[in-house]
């Protein structure tokens, strides 16, 4: 699911360094999967972390004229999509050698370890999965027999919730 | 009745139609089916109207077993739900796997009584074994919204949940998927119909929690049971707020 890009991410170890694909991360077919107890916990620490850490981070980039909240709100939606997409792709790797994917607590903790920390990388990640998440929200609603079902299939394929949607969507393009 | 009985054998033998001569037998217990369910339909209709026509419609004015009344009943059925039907066969997945003949039988079954009675028995028959537990057609949301209201409600009401979220197309056994005529085409028909169906079972993994069938029609409505009747009515009232709250506002309805 990963590919070395020029745009080089650097996540908190330091070491590992990892190009995010959001174009091939969205891509993948969805399968059985299983979710764990202990997986929810684990998700709710990589919101967590997006929120209080990655996201705080931005506040020197806020620019004038730009309402810094709902911008700062619409990254952590992005981050939170990324680190659950990076989860199942990781999960769908133990697919190969059994029935379903299983989701658990240490693909969540994968995932967070490989967000990107610096204030420019999350910036660029988060146009990317931005003008991406819009390409095919348009491709849906020209091809959906209902913009509800637009709707659906992009928050399936991108991972986010209703609430989320509304959050980046605030109007249909 | 044994008209009905062997038009039920032609969904399995269409199924394994791969040589001409199977076809054609399975186009011809096709037509068996269509014409016991249309016998049937018009025996139902015509002793339904007879009694309990007079409750509605003075019946020194109108002859119940009249063919008028009976077309007039029988394209009631039809109107209750012809636009949902039409709208299916034009979405994109009809389009592309949907035949001629296939479009013309659907269009054609909403003329008919047995599909309507066949789910009234069964919605009845769970109802009553579950009561409150049990929703059925409750309007519901996308898959990844859905997972998160189910881990959240099941948390905080019964217990930290494990979710299997099964593709509804991986559930039928591999070898009988191998021998139909064309597996691909089904499993993407599984796929557009009932595209995931969840199951929640308890930490200790001693006891089912939940379980739900999403099905995509016209519009995507869900059947629901949990383990206990409070759990059912939070989740389909958080699904109907959802619906109503985030898709109204977007014209998405």
């Amino acid at each position: 699911m990963y590919k070395c890009q020029s745009r080089h991410l650097r996540p908190a170890g330091g070491s590992l360094i990892v190009a995010i694909d959001i174009e091939k991360l969205v891509s993948g077919t969805e399968h059985t999967i299983v979710i764990y107890d202990n997986t929810l916990d684990a998700e709710e620490e990589v919101t967590r972390f997006v929120d209080e850490e990655l996201v705080a981070s931005l506040a020197p980039l806020a620019v004038s004229g730009v309402d810094a909240k709902a911008l700062k709100e619409r990254v952590g939606i992005a981050m939170r999509s990324i680190a659950r997409l990076i989860a199942e792709s990781v999960s769908a790797i133990s697919r190969e050698t059994q029935d379903a994917a299983h989701l658990q607590k240490e693909h969540f903790d994968y995932a967070k370890a490989n967000l990107p920390r610096e204030g420019f990388a999350i910036v660029d990640l988060f146009h990317e999965w931005e003008q991406s998440i819009e390409k095919y929200l348009k491709s849906q609603l020209k091809t959906a027999t209902r913009p509800k079902e637009a709707i659906f299939d992009t928050c399936e394929k991108f991972k986010i919730d209703l609430v989320e949607f509304s959050r980046i969507f605030p109007k249909l393009p | 009745m044994m008209l009905v009985l062997l038009g039920g054998l032609t969904g399995f033998v269409s199924s394994l139609a791969r040589s001409k001569r199977r076809s054609f037998l399975s186009y011809l217990f096709f037509a068996i089916e269509l014409l016991g369910v249309s016998v049937v339909t018009i025996i139902v209709s015509t002793f339904l109207s007879s009694q309990f026509g007079p409750f509605f419609v003075d019946t020194t004015r109108y002859d119940f077993s009249s063919p008028v009344v009976l077309t007039t009943i029988l394209a009631v059925f039809l109107i209750i739900d012809f636009w949902v039907v039409l709208e299916e066969i034009q979405n994109p997945f009809w389009e592309r796997v949907g035949t001629g003949g296939l479009k013309f039988a659907r269009l054609l079954g909403e003329f008919t009584l047995l599909d309507r009675v066949g789910d009234f028995v069964d919605y009845s028959v769970w109802k009553a074994r579950f009561r409150d537990a049990l929703a059925s057609d409750v309007q519901c949301t996308d898959d990844t919204s859905l997972t998160k209201i189910f881990e959240r409600t099941l948390k905080n009401q019964v217990g930290p949940p494990i979710i299997l979220k099964y593709r509804a197309e991986e559930l039928y056994p591999p070898n009988l998927m191998k021998r139909l005529s064309s597996p691909d085409k089904v499993k993407t028909l599984i796929r557009y119909l009932k595209p995931v169906t969840f199951v929640g079972i308890d930490k200790d993994r001693k006891a089912c929690v939940l379980v739900a069938t999403v099905q995509k029609g016209a519009d995507r409505r869900m059947n629901l049971w949990t383990v206990s009747p409070s759990v059912t009515k939070n989740i389909v009232t958080i699904c109907t707020n959802a619906n109503r709250d985030i898709l109204g506002p977007l014209g998405a309805h």
